[in-house]
């Protein structure tokens, strides 16, 4: 904070509270009056501390005696999972996404079916606009920069492709950011994946024919990018419609977690932004301990809005502005 | 001054009599009354802040664990209950005759500092509260996140709101 607007505000004056202010509280009292303060409440954690600890104690033993139970977990799970491989916690039918040839090129535990083949493969090319705002205590709404989504024909080494691309800006990224999948056109294999924020490129190329390679639907997903624009596109929504994919989660170095995301129509509402009124979808997108909205046309497929809490008050929006 | 507090306390809580009470008040009331009223904006409502942490004191300090914090336990306890005030206050919409940035401001000060407390008044209270215990009483983010229950990214992002508000309204009126 600018110090001078500090000083200021530290020597804004104040007054003193008036002398019969001393009786009032001396007569309140004398009246019985009482009030209940709201002192700290600090004994609480001694309270909590240990029953958490119980309860953690009981959720693992549960656990192991789960696992006991159904034993028969996939042995060549990955180091992380197996101990819990086959426990009531953590299915075996969830251990793995079955994307080609009964490789897995992932794990962890999704609440719904694995969306490991999309109905169809007619993503449709095009480019999208999308603005993004934050608005805290349903007061204070803030520009949050802009995003570009967009779909287009390309060629890979001589193999026929699709850039899906999102670019855009923001308050963290001031110099833009950029995250290019380039899929073949037949499969939607993923062949090359790149982001650049800023003035650092990054990408990596897939091989032909991995033993374990990550699916197309690496993207993205803090963003909430690339990921939901294409499948939705691809997928026809209704009212029970749910699933669930994984992606990978890239951590610095070179660390891959390969996470869930649980995705779930919720309901239909019309809604009027930027670039017109569209029926939708709402979609609820689960991802670890977050919750977003996706608002889905139900003709074309495109998502037009996305709302995403950030914390207690503050809500994180993006909605379509032009095509 | 001498009190006459109705002899109703268990007797294994701490005795605060009349005269001891008086001893705090002295102590600690303008001090107290000081954060009310840049918390909310109002003498009048600084005063039934400071009236009710009063009244309340005897039994609240039953409950007084931090030894030799006292000064700032009542700071916390006068901040929570001047919270609920000014929650109660918008739930009631008092402030209907004049709009929050239009009350009435201490006299003396400089055409410069009636601005600057135009501006503070116009926030709405969750940026205020941030404001004031950040910048003008000196809590840092996670005292501030305790305080109002939110987390200490939301006490920054109010933060920067309400400087970036108080800077808007400053620059409107320049």
């Amino acid at each position: 904070m600018n110090r001078d607007l500090r000083t200021k505000l530290q020597q804004l004056p104040v007054p003193e509270p008036r002398p019969e202010l001393r009786e009032r509280i001396r007569a309140s009292r004398a009246t019985g009056e009482r009030v209940v303060l709201p002192i700290d409440a600090r004994r609480w954690w001694r309270l909590t501390i240990p029953r958490a600890a119980a309860a953690a104690i009981v959720l693992l033993a549960l656990t192991w005696v789960g696992s006991q139970w159904f034993a028969g977990g996939d042995r060549n799970a990955p180091t992380g999972a197996s101990f819990f491989a086959g426990s009531v916690f953590w299915p075996t039918t969830a251990l793995s996404q079955e994307v080609e040839g009964g490789a897995q090129d992932t794990v962890g535990r999704a609440r719904y079916p694995l969306l490991d083949r999309v109905p169809s493969r007619d993503l449709r090319p095009g480019s999208w606009s999308y603005r993004a705002t934050m608005t805290t205590d349903g007061l204070v709404t803030t520009e949050q920069g802009h995003r570009k989504f967009s779909i287009a024909p390309t060629t890979v080494g001589g193999v026929l492709a699709l850039a899906i691309v999102t670019s855009g800006t923001g308050r963290y990224s001031p110099e833009g950011f950029t995250d290019s999948l380039l899929v073949s056109r037949d499969s939607l294999r993923l062949l090359r994946h790149s982001k650049r924020y800023g003035k650092n490129p990054g990408g990596r190329d897939f091989p032909a024919t991995p033993a374990r390679y990550l699916s197309w639907r690496d993207a993205d997903i803090n963003w909430v990018g690339s990921v939901y624009r294409a499948l939705f596109q691809l997928t026809p929504l209704n009212r029970s419609w749910r699933g669930s994919v994984y992606v990978p989660w890239i951590t610095y170095p070179s660390r891959v977690r390969v996470l869930a995301i649980d995705l779930r129509v919720t309901g239909s509402e019309h809604v009027t932004l930027p670039a017109g009124s569209y029926d939708t979808w709402v979609v609820s997108v689960r991802f670890r301990d977050d919750e977003a909205r996706v608002y889905v046309s139900k003709t074309s497929g495109l998502v037009v809005k996305i709302a995403m809490p950030m914390g207690e008050d503050a809500v994180w929006e993006q909605v379509l502005s032009g095509s | 001054m001498s009190m006459t507090i109705p002899a109703v306390r268990p007797s294994s809580l701490p005795r605060v009599d009349a005269q001891a009470l008086g001893t705090l008040y002295d102590t600690y009331a303008g001090q107290l009354f000081r954060l009310a009223y840049r918390l909310l904006g109002t003498r009048e409502d600084a005063e039934d802040v400071v009236h009710d942490v009063f009244v309340g004191l005897p039994e609240a300090l039953a409950h007084y664990e931090e030894r030799g914090h006292l000064d700032a336990w009542l700071r916390r306890v006068t901040v929570r209950v001047a919270l609920m005030r000014q929650r109660s206050r918008e739930r009631r919409r008092e402030i209907s005759l004049h709009s929050a940035a239009d009350v009435p401001t201490p006299a003396g000060l400089t055409p410069e500092q009636i601005e600057l407390q135009a501006a503070v008044n116009a926030l709405p209270g969750a940026l205020r509260s941030v404001l004031v215990l950040k910048e003008m009483e000196g809590y840092s983010h996670a005292e501030i996140a305790t305080l109002l229950g939110i987390s200490a990214v939301t006490s920054r992002v109010r933060l920067y709101r309400a400087i970036r508000g108080v800077r808007q309204r400053l620059e409107d009126r320049q």
